[in-house]
Formats: C-alpha cells, sequence, structure tokens
C-alpha cells in the first residue's frame, strides 16, 4: 500500500527526533563520565577542614523559607547552624506560616525582636520583624517573620536582609551535610579564568534514611515505591545529567532546594520571580542573561556531584503529581519567558543548545511521546504499520532507557556509593524495569497535565500542598 | 557469561543455521526475522543486542563495586579493630617503656603491615592523629612512621604512574614533614599533570616555606584564591617568620604581591609599610584591598588614617567596613567623627550601620542625634544598632 506523504513526512520528523534524543542522552552519558572523573580527580585529595582556616573566604547567607513548619522546624535549624563555615549567618523566613512555627522557634532559641536595618532591594511581601537569639551560641541566627507571599518573595526577604557575599538557598526541610558550604563555595574560588555566579548541588532522597540530631546517620534505600522510583530518576537527572551539562557551562537549573549564589548578581537581576512557581529555573535563567547581556564576561554555573542535600520526596501519587504538574508550570513560564534566548547565537552554548534541549526535550517531550504512541496504535489499528517493526522499535527505546538507567545505578556505585547491601542492587534493578513500564508514563501523563493546566486552565501559580511526614519522627531512638 | 552471550547473540542474528557434527540446526530468528528485515531494521536490531549486552556489563560492574565496597569496609573494620588498642597502648606508654619495648612493638606492627592495603590504613590513621595532636602524641607519632618500615613503600607511591597513590604519598610527606623526599618534590613540579604539580607545590612549601615561595615567582599564569589561600595557610603554618616579603610584595602577579602583603601585615612586619604603600593605587583590587588593610593595621598617625580615608572609595565593601570600625583608633577624634557622619549620611546601609557602632565608641550624643533623622534608612540603621550591640 502505498503511504501517503504526509505520513511520511510524520515519520521522518518522529524518527529525527527520536534519534536526537537517543544521541543526546548518549552524549549525556559520556559527557558525565569525563565530568565526574576531573571532578573526582581535583577534589577527591581535598581537606575541606583546613578552609576553616582560610584567610579569605566568601561570607555566606544560608536563607531557607519555611511555611507551616513547627514539626520538625528545630531539628532543622539546629542542623542549620551546626554547618561547617567560620564566615556564615542562618536566615530562617517565616512565610506568614498559619501554625505555631514562629512561636515554637522563639521559645526553643530564646529569640527577641531587634531592628535589622535592611535594604529592599528586591521586591517582597512586608516583613513583620527580625528575631536574633540572647544566647550567644546562636549569635549566626536570624528569624524574618514576614506576611505569606509564597517561597520565592519568602527568599527575596532573606536576600533584603542577608549580609554576605554568597547566599544558599535551600528548603527548610532538607539535611545538608555538615561539610556542605565549605564544597560548595570551593568553585567559587579555584577558577580563576571564569566569573562563578552560582554552584549548585546534588539532592538525595532521604525517605526513610535514619536521621541523628539533624544528620543522616545511615542512608537506607526507600521503603515507599514511588520514593523508590525517585532515587534512581534523581540518580539520572543530578549525577548524569546535571554533570554532563555542567561539563559544557550550559547548566540552566540548580535546584531550589540546594543552590548557592553570588548574592550581588541575583540582586541586580531582581531577586527571585514571585510570578512563577519554577523560581529556581528562571532564576538561573535570568542571571545567564544578565551576564551575557549586560556583564559580558567569561562566567561559570558550577555543579558539585557529592551528595550534600537530602530531602524528604513524594510518597503518594497524589502529591507526587502535584509536584510535577508544578514543575511543567513552572518549566513553561520560564522558557516562555526567556523565549528571545530560543537559538539566539547571542547566548553562545546557552542559546544555541541549552535553551533548545529544555524546549524540545523537557517541555515538548512528553507532548511528542503522547503524540507518538496515538499515531502508532492509530497506524496499527488501520494496518498501515508492521507490528514487527513496531515491536522492534518499543525494544529498542526499553532496551536503551534500561541501560541508561543502569549505567545511572553503577555511577552511584563506583563513585559515592551511599546504599550497601545486595538487596539494594536487588531492588534497584526491579524498579530499573518498572520504571519503564509504569512510572514514566506516568510521569508523562504529570506533564500533560501540567501543559493542560497552563495553557487551558491559566494555573499559573498555585503551589499545592507538599505532605512531609518529618524525619525526626523517623529519628533514631 | 557475556562472551558466551555475544557468541550466542551473534549466531542468531548473523548464521541461518549451525552445523553440529552431522546435524545441522536452524536458526528460527534468522529464517522468521532477520532474513526478512530491511537493512535499518537490522541496524536496530544489533543496536538493541548491543545495549542488553552493556546492560549485563553494567549489572556485573554494579555487583562487583557494591561487594568490592562491602568487603574493603569488613576488612577495613577488622584491621582497625586490630591495630588501634594497639596505637593506643603505644601512644599512652612513657617514653622510657617505649624506647625498652621498641623492638617488640615494631614486630607487632609489622605483623599487621604487610600489604598495600594495611599500609595506606596505618599511614591514613598516624597521618590523621599527628595533624590533630601536638606535642608528645604529635613527636611519638613520627617516631612511630620512622621505625616502621613505610619510607620504600612512600617512595614507589610517589613515583607510581596512579595519581591518586602519588597524592597520597605526597599527603603524608607533607604532614610529617619529611624532608628527604623535597629532590622528589622538584622532579614532581616538572611534570604535566596541573593537580599533581599544585599538590607537590603544596607539600614543598610544607618543607621548605621561604625557597618554595621564591619557586612562585617564576610561575605563569594567575593563582586562583584558593591556592592563595592554601599558601598562606601553609607560610602561617611553619612558624617561619623571616620570609622574602619584599620580593613577592614587588610581583607584577597580582596574587603574589597580595600574597606578599597579606603575609608580612599577619606576622606584623612593619618595616614593609613603605613596600606596601607603593601597592596603594595599582589596578588590581586584590592588591589594593590589602595594602590598604596592611596599613589599617599599620596605622598610627593622623597622616595614616588621612591616606586610609583617601583611598576609601578604592577598596571592596569588606575593607571599607573595616576602615570605618579602625576610625576608633584614630588619634584625632574630631577628625573621626566628622568622616564617620558624613559616611552615616550618604553611604548604603551596610556600611551607615558600620559607621554608627564605631560612632557609639566615640561619642554617644551623635549617634543619638540620628534617633529622629529625616532620612528613614539612617533611623532604622539607628535602631538596628541600638537594639543589636
Amino acid at each position: 500500500m502505498e503511504v501517503p506523504s504526509w505520513m511520511n513526512i510524520l515519520n521522518h520528523l518522529f524518527f529525527v527526533y527520536a534519534f536526537s534524543l537517543f544521541g543526546l542522552y548518549t552524549l549525556i552519558g559520556v559527557l558525565s563520565i569525563f565530568e565526574l572523573k576531573s571532578y573526582l580527580k581535583k577534589n577527591s585529595n581535598i581537606d575541606y577542614k583546613s578552609m576553616l582556616s582560610f584567610y579569605k573566604l566568601p561570607s555566606v547567607s544560608v536563607i531557607a523559607p519555611a511555611y507551616n513548619e513547627q514539626m520538625t522546624i528545630i531539628e532543622n535549624i539546629r542542623c542549620l547552624i551546626a554547618l561547617q563555615y567560620p564566615d556564615f549567618e542562618v536566615i530562617i523566613v517565616n512565610d506568614g506560616s498559619k501554625d505555631n512555627t514562629l512561636s515554637t522557634v522563639i521559645d526553643y532559641f530564646d529569640l527577641i525582636k531587634v531592628d535589622r536595618a535592611y535594604e529592599l532591594q528586591v521586591p517582597c511581601a512586608p516583613i513583620r520583624g527580625v528575631y536574633k537569639s540572647t544566647n550567644p551560641a546562636y549569635s549566626h541566627l536570624f528569624i524574618i517573620d514576614k506576611e505569606n507571599g509564597g517561597k520565592a518573595d519568602a527568599l527575596n526577604a532573606g536576600i533584603n536582609v542577608a549580609r554576605n557575599e554568597l547566599f544558599l538557598g535551600i528548603d527548610v526541610d532538607s539535611i545538608i551535610e555538615p561539610d556542605a558550604l565549605l564544597r560548595m563555595v570551593k568553585p567559587f574560588m579555584d577558577d580563576p579564568k571564569h566569573v562563578v555566579i552560582a554552584s549548585g548541588g546534588v539532592i538525595r532522597v532521604a525517605n526513610s534514611c535514619e536521621v541523628t540530631d539533624g544528620k543522616i546517620s545511615n542512608v537506607v534505600f526507600p521503603r515507599n515505591m514511588w520514593a523508590k522510583f525517585q532515587v534512581l530518576e534523581y540518580f539520572r537527572a543530578f549525577t548524569l545529567g546535571r554533570m554532563a551539562w555542567s561539563r559544557l557551562n550550559g547548566l540552566l537549573i540548580i535546584s531550589g532546594a540546594f543552590g548557592l549564589f553570588d548574592r550581588k548578581r541575583v540582586i541586580k537581576v531582581g531577586g527571585y520571580d514571585k510570578t512563577t512557581v519554577g523560581e529556581d529555573f528562571e532564576l538561573v535563567v535570568r542571571l545567564r542573561r544578565y551576564m551575557h547581556e549586560v556583564e559580558k564576561k567569561r562566567y561559570r554555573v558550577a555543579f558539585i556531584p557529592d551528595p550534600l542535600c537530602w530531602t524528604e520526596v513524594p510518597e503518594s501519587y497524589r502529591i507526587l503529581s502535584r509536584q510535577r504538574n508544578r514543575w511543567t508550570r513552572g518549566a513553561i513560564d520560564t522558557i516562555l519567558k526567556h523565549k528571545k534566548m530560543m537559538l539566539n547565537p547571542k547566548y553562545g552554548l546557552i542559546g544555541m543548545v541549552s535553551f533548545p534541549n529544555w524546549v524540545f526535550f523537557e517541555w515538548l517531550a512528553p507532548i511528542i511521546q503522547a503524540t507518538g504512541i496515538i499515531y502508532t496504535v492509530v497506524l496499527l489499528f488501520f494496518g498501515l504499520a508492521n507490528a514487527m517493526v513496531m515491536i522492534t522499535l518499543l525494544l529498542f527505546v526499553l532496551t536503551f532507557s534500561i541501560m541508561y538507567s543502569l549505567f545511572a545505578v553503577l555511577f552511584e556505585a563506583y563513585t559515592f556509593h551511599k546504599y550497601h547491601g545486595m538487596g539494594y542492587v536487588g531492588q534497584s534493578i526491579l524498579f530499573v524495569f518498572l520504571e519503564m513500564l509504569f512510572y514514566q508514563p506516568l510521569n508523562m501523563y504529570f506533564a500533560l497535565t501540567g501543559n493542560f493546566d497552563f495553557f487551558f486552565r491559566k494555573k499559573k501559580k498555585g503551589w499545592g500542598v507538599m505532605t512531609r511526614t518529618g524525619f525526626s519522627k523517623k529519628k533514631k531512638e | 557469561m557475556i562472551a558466551l552471550l555475544i557468541i550466542v547473540g551473534g549466531y542468531f542474528f548473523v548464521h541461518p543455521s549451525m552445523l553440529r557434527g552431522n546435524s545441522i540446526f536452524a536458526n528460527s530468528l534468522y529464517e522468521n526475522v532477520v532474513a526478512h528485515s530491511p537493512e535499518w531494521l537490522l541496524v536496530v536490531d544489533y543496536l538493541i543486542f548491543l545495549f542488553l549486552v552493556t546492560s549485563l556489563v553494567i549489572l556485573f560492574l554494579i555487583v562487583v563495586y557494591i561487594k568490592r565496597e562491602n568487603k574493603s569496609k569488613i576488612i577495613e573494620k577488622q584491621y582497625f579493630d586490630k591495630i588501634i588498642p594497639l596505637f593506643f597502648s603505644y601512644i599512652y606508654q612513657d617514653n622510657a617503656y617505649v624506647k625498652g619495648s621498641q623492638d617488640d612493638l615494631i614486630k607487632t606492627f609489622q605483623k599487621l603491615i604487610k600489604d598495600e592495603r594495611s599500609k595506606k590504613l596505618f599511614l591514613t590513621l598516624i597521618s590523621q592523629v599527628h595533624a590533630m595532636t601536638v606535642g608528645e602524641v604529635k613527636e611519638k607519632t613520627a617516631l612511630l612512621l620512622r621505625i616502621m618500615p613505610c619510607r620504600d613503600w612512600l617512595y614507589r607511591n610517589l613515583h607510581s604512574l596512579v595519581l591518586v597513590r602519588q597524592l597520597f604519598a605526597l599527603k603524608v610527606i607533607a604532614e610529617f614533614h619529611l624532608t628527604e623526599y623535597s629532590k622528589d618534590m622538584r622532579w614532581l613540579l616538572k611534570r604535566k599533570n596541573y593537580i599533581l604539580r599544585y599538590e607537590a607545590y603544596a607539600t614543598l612549601l610544607k618543607l621548605h616555606v621561604n625557597e618554595t615561595l621564591l619557586l612562585f615567582t617564576g610561575l605563569q599564569g594567575a593563582l586562583d584564591l584558593w591556592e592563595m589561600n592554601m599558601i598562606i595557610k601553609i607560610a602561617l603554618d611553619s612558624g617561619e617568620q623571616e620570609l622574602e616579603y619584599a620580593l613577592l610584595i614587588r610581583q607584577d602577579m597580582p596574587e603574589l604581591a597580595a600574597i606578599g602583603i597579606i603575609l608580612a601585615r599577619l606576622n606584623r612586619k612593619k618595616d614593609l609599610k613603605s613596600a606596601i604603600l607603593t601597592k596603594l593605587d595599582v589596578d588590581s583590587q586584590l592588591v589594593r584591598d590589602e595594602a590598604v588593610l596592611a596599613c589599617l593595621d599599620f596605622a598610627q598617625s593622623l597622616s595614616d588614617y588621612i591616606l586610609l580615608i583617601d583611598h576609601f572609595e578604592k577598596v571592596s565593601e569588606k575593607v571599607q567596613k573595616r576602615i570605618l570600625r579602625s576610625m576608633i583608633s584614630c588619634p584625632d577624634q574630631s577628625f573621626a567623627i566628622h568622616f564617620l557622619k558624613k559616611i552615616v549620611e550618604t553611604k548604603p546601609v551596610p556600611l551607615k550601620i558600620v559607621a554608627l557602632i564605631s560612632l557609639l565608641d566615640l561619642d554617644l550624643n551623635v549617634v543619638q542625634s540620628y534617633e529622629n533623622h529625616s532620612d528613614a534608612s539612617i533611623r532604622q540603621s539607628f535602631l538596628q544598632v541600638v537594639s543589636f550591640y
């Protein structure tokens, strides 16, 4: 039977897209090996503790927005104030919590309201007060109490009140390794050829891990099914994806849960964007735009592969779907806001490679995938496709995906080996297979609903509620 | 297993049949699929096969790495369980006893330190203890290294082709100040590998501070902030006071000049003030900042403070704050107050606050006068200073 020409064109388009996608993943795998190898070569012998007595270190403000966190806030603050760094302050921003977050902190740390002077350099909702502890042991802890305005707004309030050269934006419920600041600051110091504007770190899944005194004391592969899928997903995204983009200096996102920024430059670009739910992605894109358009200096966004930040991931379908929906809306919003960068040689590699990657392989991927699946079903239904060919192509996709995920697991086993035992190996292999059949199609569905919500329901801002179990419940007795 | 899979897979994809003795076994996969597939689909089939084989290799490696890691942890624990009590009994013995029983100790340690792994673990342990302690314990760990048969091993590692081994040996040499390896360090300085060269410099610096600092003057290219910090730290930790400060300060490379100024300042070398003054107006912000900080520390007369104020706009905010704080030591109080008042009225909030803090020490009435100032940012800074300090 003669194939219609439109079908021929469509077939070719799908082929080119799929070919580019697999090519990109292969390239990411290869680049991540090179990047990780050079990182480990350069840093595995470093005694980070020696930095504590360095003469010239940039000062850091740790800014952590908190909203209704009364259950876990004390444990989390204790973890933050115990970070190892010679010159840092911790700023907790109570973003108009409706529970007793503020009073819990005031009582525990003996806080009093002080008149800390600050300039409103980036926009944020009114600040009701700044609190400081009367206990000298907590002299580097500050609490900002402000009206509710969302995460970006709270981070902006923290940036206004902060005094230091760099700031670390984190989720207050994340658990940070004690030497995280030392490791994150190093890229700002060891590259004389580039101005480092930000450095991002790996996020690891903390579900089921044992936490003692605000520190991860035993890393355990999660017991919850959804969390297990996300462990594998985070391996791929952080250890492979971001490492590879970092190699090319094309990293466009630093996770909002853990990112160190040059405070003055963030102020110059206007701080976090309060109108988007993807404020972390948007900020990095805007900073990069600023460096290309205004400063025009050689610059870099660094990435640290060491597992330094542990966070609780969604453990139910409902919360996961909300999170992924929000991520999709945030990505679309940022892409549309900065569409000027798309295939624009003025922005170098960012405009020609990183940004198009986000458009074609992050935003449009689920839409193209869904269209491809529907198209294939229709072709098979009308007898226009050879079943054997389709099965072969499906096998190609599945075997490649399995190989890629296993490669990410191997990376972890070879480098940081945080997970131990054959039980973990068995489970991760099982979930690599299940992921292909179950989790990835679901993720595609979440992304599609995110697109639908963004374009048809005009839902751009809503965060939804992220219910957390709280680490303290898992604390070892 | 993987090789077998490749052979079997190769058979399925390439051969229509297999001859075993007198029997011919037909390959149904080839007959039904491969022979009828278009060429491009065959490429896809090969790729699927390749992915499968690679996945199996990866799986195998995952198991190997996890097992190896678990095993090395167990061995490490067993080793430390044996050696740590012995090590601490050695540390807690008095010197006379050590001398008397030295041979026995050596024998016992030697029994435990046989292979590569145990030597590395042993050296790691004593290096850590040496780094963390002072006095007698530090001396005892150094003595232990001298009496243990580790020197040849260190030399072999230093000249190994494996970077990790070389770096480990450098670390031990630096920690125990083993000057007999200086020649080897100089040899390593000529190596192409940047990391190795950098570590060799750091180690050599620990062994011979002054001599190595001079070596830096011949370097091409800039030093980064990390390297600067390392050099300063090592130079300060060495306790060496008579360094080639003037030569360093004269260098065109901003980082080296800054290191010279910093070391001169921290070692209180006031006689270098005139050399430092020549650096107050150079292009490099780094050098200017350090020169101003040094002048600040060495300031005595009013003319010194006037000079500093002249350079106030040329330095970073961090140094500006230091100048403002130092105004409390200015011999002419009214001059200092006048300057600080100007800062409160014209500069951004962070500087206003520091100026007000200094004014608190100089004249409370001046600070009080800002309580009802028309400028909200000055009022806010006043409130902060009053409530914070």
